[in-house]
């Protein structure tokens, strides 16, 4: 089966929330909640339990006579957001029984039925994705349309999305895809335009792509993603060290500490 | 739709959505097509990703829309006529224009009255209506109000008296020089508070990509049509994209997108008091039979000489065996037009006490109509109000805001919405696209047919043998109990033989001796054989097979434009339907809109009539010139040109002309529809109002979602940071806004996509409210349409939604 | 403004309520007595001792379990942590742990009972069941240190390699403490104490001294006034108690400390993922 992901590009996203609310339709996911943030036009504000796309609304000051396609000044960008499906992802590596697989589309997949909420995924992904959900109690995400995929159908996100910012195919294919894109437009002097993968971090590449403008931190993408199970060397290490401590220094106790 | 019905010959959009991606740049304005029109706007941004076409967007906000275009203009609400006047100013200044397409396309050639005086000698005001007509017209053909979406204008002559020199100061593009002169880039910056240079880079941007090898596109929606001059601000647009020589060819046109689901469709067969299906014009109590109606209506030359077939066919639809030649095919059961009885004024009749009762179906004016307020009051002097609805709205809960005064009976009927119910939607671009039932309709919720297939027969069996009651004793309604399909084959229409229907392929078949029956003549061939509205094998350019769009599924209106006057197409990379002089007969992308075997050197003789008469050269055929209209001989009620008035309420002088605002705007006004005076300083922001993406107008449909109604939650108001500073409001407080009418309550959502502007020295601040919400569904706010006044604009009676005048402070 | 989109925090604060901590902290405890009950006997040290080793040992597990199940989002699926192992997964290794502990510890403790009132065999059980206990509640001592240190809250991660040798020492503390409690006044305890007051006297000094922005959490606000209150008295108090001779003070403040530091991690992690710069 044929590895796929998502190359989604904010340089054509229209910010219309398609992809998020076809994404709660087919999944049926509940309602986020009923509160105004003041924040541009995102309400929703960020992926979690009950969001799992997200449309990001980027605002910078507006300049009169340029439109937002203008390659030399960023004003309102719009970036839909979704689990990157890690190549080493932290919530799966973490997850304690084995809830959260990897797919035979490569698309890393919370099984509902096997979730004991244990919350641990959540402290686990470098992306602040995944989230328990208080009122059900186990740990929520994008599925990568799992159910839609195993029909041959694409991510209802995907299928949604009216202006193609959204792709969805082979992961190869939409790498390449990227790049070509990433070349066109630095071509057409929108030379902000970059690549998010989180290749060359420890997550080792993401399944889901995004062509951003400027700094990719300003929607939420972390420079340097750091997968936890680099930590457990360490973290191991010092265990042993301490146990070992602990033991040694009990027994140099108890041996020279006298019966009473 | 007059703006583009007299300019071009028909009240709709020229061009389909999908044609977009052949543009070379597209002027969006009066739209914020990204944010309401989202699937179609994929079409602008294939034209901007494939041909590097340019988009414009120009709009008192930096919107969705504009973050996808190259250039954002921001404008003073109100403004489009004098950045449109600049535009089309701008293309005659510099040369600009498409001049074989305008000589042979157009009445540019064509020389006015010379008693006609223009708004620049009369500060204003237009000599009288009589003096805008041709100068050849008769008297007989004095029509100067072609009803309804008017775009026939019927009485005018073929063969008005032209100077293909073009030097005669009297020939329109001279009189449009002249009328234009004052509309320059300076007026612009102080009208518009545009900077002349941004403007000027845009206008040569956009009037650069035009031409035998370039075309540009206008999309425009209620940003334009929603002011006192709507009509007017479109018929500048029309003017810009004839001198440019972009209509009828593609990636041109002037594409209107419009609002609900089957909004056009409720046009051409329509729910509006002045036309019968398919723009016929609504009879006057003066149009006493059938041959003074043809009279005044039936054209010499042009499509509309067949005007008598459609309409009869129409009666015998209604009246079936009862319509006979001796009745006059029964055209005196038709009910007449003693006035305007448009919308608005029986709002104001209903609050007068005047109207009894009320059914509203598939609208919620307790939310979406001006000065609600009034509106919901209104509804409260009925003796009963009918309402059908998906949900109970604002309109059908009125009654709870007093339950204890309000007297007014009120039926709720639940509807089934869209996916609950078989029939078509006819979409922006004209097109009639099947759509199944997908689903049973919870519990009591029915159909509209169903629903008024049993209303019917309850009216026709209470019919009494009383003269009043013989329209309806006359009424055929055999309909079964919901079969869409059986309706759109009636609308598609048949021919009588014996007692058996006999099949008709389109309204080309259709006969003015009572043998044809057709429910809405443009509509005539969508089920020529079978049902082509629910074909769905899209082929080619423009998707032929799926849907039809009338008339006769031709996808780019007024096509013949896209070849030369000798049938061979422009350019190679700009053609669309051209002459094969092998098949004799026009051939190419589309189907030609023009009659299919007329050469290009046809020249009709004087006596011929009908569509004999236009030339093989002339593309605008619904006009009896085959001409595009530059200028509108009649069929306008405020002039045979646009001119600028200011918004009704106004804190800027007229810039332009003595004459404040359109003299032929209706405002209503009384101590329930109050307006501020121009200028008025209690009100000094510029108030405009228009649409979020996650909501539906009057909002029953998305605040009662939750997956919508969670991405916009709360009623907002848009101002620019200065505006902020100067009422020392911070992001997130609440504010008051007031107009004359009443004050609403919104969060301050302050923004410099909300630009304060520059105007003649002065800072204009503007204040933007979308208008989602009312007091019912999971998440409430005020009605922004409190705020507005009943008002309206002189040919469709349209009230003014986008520049008004407002304050706006922090809540207390 | 620096970037981050609109300062909305881009982690995911950690769900668990107060169970957890207080899981960490009775884990450990039992953890440090089943290595102190395994050590104490190995080093022939009196049978009480070792016997209230183990039974604290046994009672820990026992309270451990429905702790850790009852901030379960599904309780009732507790087993699933049984479907697999998880070398990888931290949580999966405790649980496994847990389990392990669970049952050698209160096989420990209930051989012991059982040898004592009858004459039954069961001496080889108890003691073999108690090096495994011993072993395990090593893990159970320091684990927990692991599981917060290898994620993505910054200021867990920042102290990785701190964590399990801190939650060691400050198991080690309460282990020495419930045993000073129970009235043995075995020198070895004492000196266990002192070591372990010495250690996170040292720790707290050292997290005091951090200039690192991962640490604020330990420092300022709520989290970080827990997390001193914790660490004084893990810390200084215990130790001067015990160069006083004050060892039932000390252990009474001992245990407190070690309870609240494990709230106060938490509850420092919490804020670590509100810091919105660090997690991008
Ligand atoms: N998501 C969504 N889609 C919709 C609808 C909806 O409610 N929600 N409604 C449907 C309906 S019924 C309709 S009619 C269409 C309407 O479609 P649009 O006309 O696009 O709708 P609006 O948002 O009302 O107005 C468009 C733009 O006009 C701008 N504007 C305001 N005043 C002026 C002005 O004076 N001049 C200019 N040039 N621009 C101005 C506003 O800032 C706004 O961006 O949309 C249809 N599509
Ligand atoms: N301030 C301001 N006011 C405006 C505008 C603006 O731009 N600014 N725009 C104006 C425009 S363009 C429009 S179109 C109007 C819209 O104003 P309205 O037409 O009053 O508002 P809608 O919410 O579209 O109302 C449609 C109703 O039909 C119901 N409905 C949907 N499907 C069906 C069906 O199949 N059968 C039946 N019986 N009911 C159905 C829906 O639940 C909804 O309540 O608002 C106008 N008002
Ligand atoms: S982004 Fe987070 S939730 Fe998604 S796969 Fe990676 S670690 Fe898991
Ligand atoms: S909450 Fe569920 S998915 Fe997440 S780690 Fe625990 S068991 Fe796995
Ligand atoms: S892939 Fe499916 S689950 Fe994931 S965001 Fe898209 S629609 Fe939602
Ligand atoms: S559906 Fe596509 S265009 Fe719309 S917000 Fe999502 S990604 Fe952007
Ligand atoms: S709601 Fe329907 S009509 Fe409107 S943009 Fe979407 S698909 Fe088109
Ligand atoms: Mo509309």
């Amino acid at each position: 089966m044929a590895t796929t992901g998502f190359f989604t590009d904010s340089t054509l996203c229209i910010g219309c929330k398609a992809c998020e609310v076809a994404c709660k339709e087919w999944n049926d996911v509940p309602s986020d909640g009923f509160t105004w943030s003041g924040k541009s036009y995102d309400n929703t504000l960020a992926l979690g339990h009950s969001t799992w796309r997200h449309v990001k609304f980027v605002e910078h000051e507006t300049s009169i006579g340029s439109g937002g396609n203008a390659p030399d000044l960023m004003t309102w960008q719009f970036s839909s957001d979704v689990c990157k499906h890690c190549e080493h992802a932290g919530c799966l590596e973490a997850c304690p029984t084995g809830s959260i697989v990897r797919t035979e589309f490569g698309g890393v997949y919370i099984q509902p039925d096997i979730c004991n909420g244990c919350g641990y995924c959540v402290v686990t992904c470098p992306f602040g994705v995944v989230d328990r959900r208080p009122t059900d109690g186990r740990a929520f995400k994008c599925t990568f349309c799992y159910d839609r995929q195993k029909a041959g159908e694409e991510p209802a996100c995907a299928k949604a999305c009216p202006t193609g910012s959204i792709l969805f195919g082979d992961l190869e294919e939409m790498q390449q895809a990227a790049d070509a894109r990433i070349a066109k437009l630095h071509a057409n002097g929108m030379t902000d335009a970059t690549l998010y993968d989180a290749k060359n971090s420890s997550v080792g590449g993401t399944h889901s792509l995004f062509l951003v403008r400027g700094d990719a931190r300003q929607y939420n993408l972390p420079s340097n993603p750091i997968v936890p199970t680099t930590l457990l060397a360490p973290a191991w290490k010092s265990a042993a060290a301490a146990a070992g401590a602990i033991a040694l220094g009990a027994l140099l106790a108890f041996a020279f500490g006298g019966k009473k | 739709m007059p703006g583009l019905g007299t300019s071009l010959g028909r009240g709709g959009a020229t061009t389909a959505q999908q044609d977009l991606a052949n543009a070379d740049a597209i002027l969006i304005m009066g739209s914020s097509m990204a944010e309401n029109h989202p699937v179609g706007f994929q079409w602008v941004m294939e034209a901007r990703e494939k041909n590097g076409a340019k988009i414009i967007h120009v709009d008192p906000r930096f919107t969705r829309t504009s973050a996808m275009a190259d250039y954002w203009l921001p404008l003073r609400a109100g403004s489009d006529l004098v950045f449109l006047g600049a535009m089309i100013r701008h293309v005659l200044e510099h040369d600009l224009w498409f001049r074989e397409y305008v000589l042979h396309y157009t009445n540019a050639s064509v020389l006015v009255r010379e008693d006609f005086r223009d708004t620049e000698e009369l500060d204003g005001l237009f000599s009288a209506p009589e003096t805008w007509l041709y100068p050849n017209s008769d008297a007989k053909t004095r029509d100067t109000g072609h009803r309804g979406e008017g775009q026939g204008t019927p009485g005018t002559p073929a063969d008005p008296p032209r100077d293909m020199t073009l030097q005669n100061p009297r020939c329109v593009l001279n009189v449009l020089r002249r009328h234009f002169a004052r509309y320059t880039p300076e007026l612009v910056e102080r009208a518009c508070g545009i900077p002349r240079n941004e403007f000027l880079e845009i206008a040569d941007v956009f009037a650069r990509a035009s031409g035998p090898e370039k075309t540009g596109a206008i999309c425009y929606a209620v940003g334009w049509t929603q002011h006192s001059t709507g009509v007017q601000v479109i018929r500048a647009a029309a003017i810009l994209q004839l001198l440019l020589g972009n209509i009828g060819r593609p990636g041109g046109g002037i594409m209107a997108l419009r609002g609900h689901a089957s909004i056009q469709g409720s046009t051409d067969v329509p729910t509006l008091y002045d036309i019968l299906p398919g723009y016929l014009p609504m009879p006057t109590s003066d149009e006493r039979d059938l041959t003074a109606y043809l009279e005044k209506h039936k054209a010499d030359k042009g499509w509309w000489h067949n005007i008598d077939k459609y309409l009869v066919s129409l009666l015998k639809a209604y009246y079936g065996q009862s319509a006979t030649r001796d009745n006059e095919f029964g055209f005196d059961w038709l009910p007449r037009l003693t006035g305007d009885h448009s919308y608005f004024g029986y709002w104001l009749e209903m609050m007068d006490g005047n109207l009894e009762g009320l059914l509203v179906m598939g609208q919620n004016p307790a939310v979406g109509s001006p000065n609600a307020k009034l509106e919901r009051a209104a509804l409260g002097k009925l003796k009963w109000l009918v309402v059908r609805d998906l949900v109970d709205t604002e309109t059908s809960s009125f009654w709870q805001e007093s339950p204890d005064t309000i007297e007014t009976e009120v039926f709720f009927f639940p509807a089934a919405s869209h996916v609950e119910k078989d029939g078509t939607f006819t979409n922006t671009q004209r097109l009639l696209q099947w759509r199944e039932k997908a689903v049973e309709p919870p519990g009591d919720a029915r159909s509209e047919l169903q629903f008024l297939v049993e209303l019917g027969r309850k009216l026709k069996a209470r019919a009494t043998d009383a003269r009043r009651d013989a329209p309806l004793r006359a009424l055929t309604w055999d309909y079964a109990e919901e079969d869409a399909d059986e309706v759109l084959r009636e609308i598609h229409g048949w021919r009588i033989e014996e007692s058996s229907r006999a099949p008709i392929h389109h309204f080309g078949d259709l006969k003015n001796d009572g043998t044809t029956v057709c429910g809405c003549w443009i509509y005539s061939g969508v089920y020529d054989g079978e049902n082509k509205a629910n074909a769905r094998n899209p082929q080619g350019r423009y998707g032929h097979g799926w849907g039809f769009a009338w008339p006769l599924d031709r996808r780019i209106l007024y096509n013949r434009a896209s070849a030369r006057p000798d049938g061979k197409p422009w350019s190679e990379r700009k053609a669309l339907v051209w002459w094969d002089e092998e098949k004799r007969e026009w051939v190419g992308h589309d189907v030609a809109d023009f009659t299919r075997g007329k050469a290009p050197d046809y020249v009709p003789s004087a006596d011929q009539g009908g569509d004999e008469a236009i030339p093989g050269n002339a593309p605008f055929l619904m006009h009896p010139d085959g001409l595009g209209w530059l200028w509108v001989p009649s069929g306008l009620k405020d002039g045979p040109l646009p001119a600028h008035y200011e918004p009704l309420e106004s804190n800027i002088r007229n810039p332009l002309y003595a004459q404040q605002t359109n003299p032929g705007a209706q405002k209503f006004e009384r101590p329930d529809n109050p307006y501020a005076s121009s200028p008025d300083a209690r009100f000094p922001y510029v108030l405009t109002t228009y649409r979020l993406t996650e909501h539906h107008t009057a909002g029953a449909m998305t605040r009662t979602l939750s997956h919508l109604a969670e991405l916009q939650p709360e009623l907002f108001a848009e101002i620019s940071p200065r505006l902020a500073a100067e009422q020392n409001v911070r992001n997130g407080d609440m504010v008051t806004i007031s107009t004359a009418r009443g004050s609403i309550r919104a969060r301050a959502l302050v923004t410099s996509r909300m630009p304060s502007l520059e105007i003649d020295g002065r800072t204009v601040h503007q204040v933007g409210l979308p208008y989602h919400w009312g007091n019912r569904g999971l998440v409430k706010g005020d009605v922004v349409n409190d705020l507005l006044a009943i008002s309206e604009e002189p040919n469709v009676k349209i009230f003014e939604s986008k520049g008004l005048t407002c304050h706006l402070e922090k809540a207390p | 403004m620096s970037a981050s989109y609109h300062r909305i925090p881009l982690l995911k604060a950690p769900v668990w309520t107060w169970e957890v901590p207080a899981y960490f902290f009775v884990g450990g405890a039992a953890g440090a007595s089943a290595a102190l009950a395994a050590i104490a006997q190995l080093t022939g040290a009196d049978e009480e001792l070792v016997r209230d080793a183990r039974w604290i040992a046994a009672a820990g597990s026992a309270l451990s379990a429905p702790l850790l199940v009852s901030d379960l989002g599904r309780p009732e699926r507790f087993l699933n942590m049984m479907r697999v192992f998880k070398v990888q997964s931290p949580m999966s290794v405790g649980a496994w742990t847990l389990a392990a502990f669970g049952t050698a510890s209160s096989a420990s403790a209930f051989a012991r009972l059982i040898e004592t009132k009858t004459n039954l065999p069961v001496k080889l059980v108890g003691d073999a069941s108690a090096m495994m206990a011993a072993a395990t509640g090593l893990v159970m001592a320091t684990y927990t240190g692991v599981l917060l240190g290898a994620t993505a809250i910054p200021v867990w991660r920042e102290h990785v390699r701190l964590l399990p040798i801190h939650f060691g020492a400050s198991a080690l503390g309460s282990a020495v403490s419930l045993l000073e409690l129970r009235g043995h006044q075995h020198t070895a305890l004492h000196a266990l104490g002192l070591g372990a007051a010495i250690f996170e006297t040292v720790t707290g000094l050292t997290i005091e001294g951090t200039k690192d922005r991962e640490s604020e959490p330990l420092r300022h606000g709520r989290s970080g006034t827990i997390t001193r209150i914790g660490g004084v008295l893990s810390g200084p108090i215990p130790l001067f108690l015990r160069l006083m001779g004050k060892r039932k003070g000390a252990a009474v403040s001992t245990l407190l400390g070690s309870l609240i530091t494990r709230f106060a991690w938490v509850e420092a992690g919490k804020a670590s993922t509100k810091d919105v710069e660090l997690a991008l």
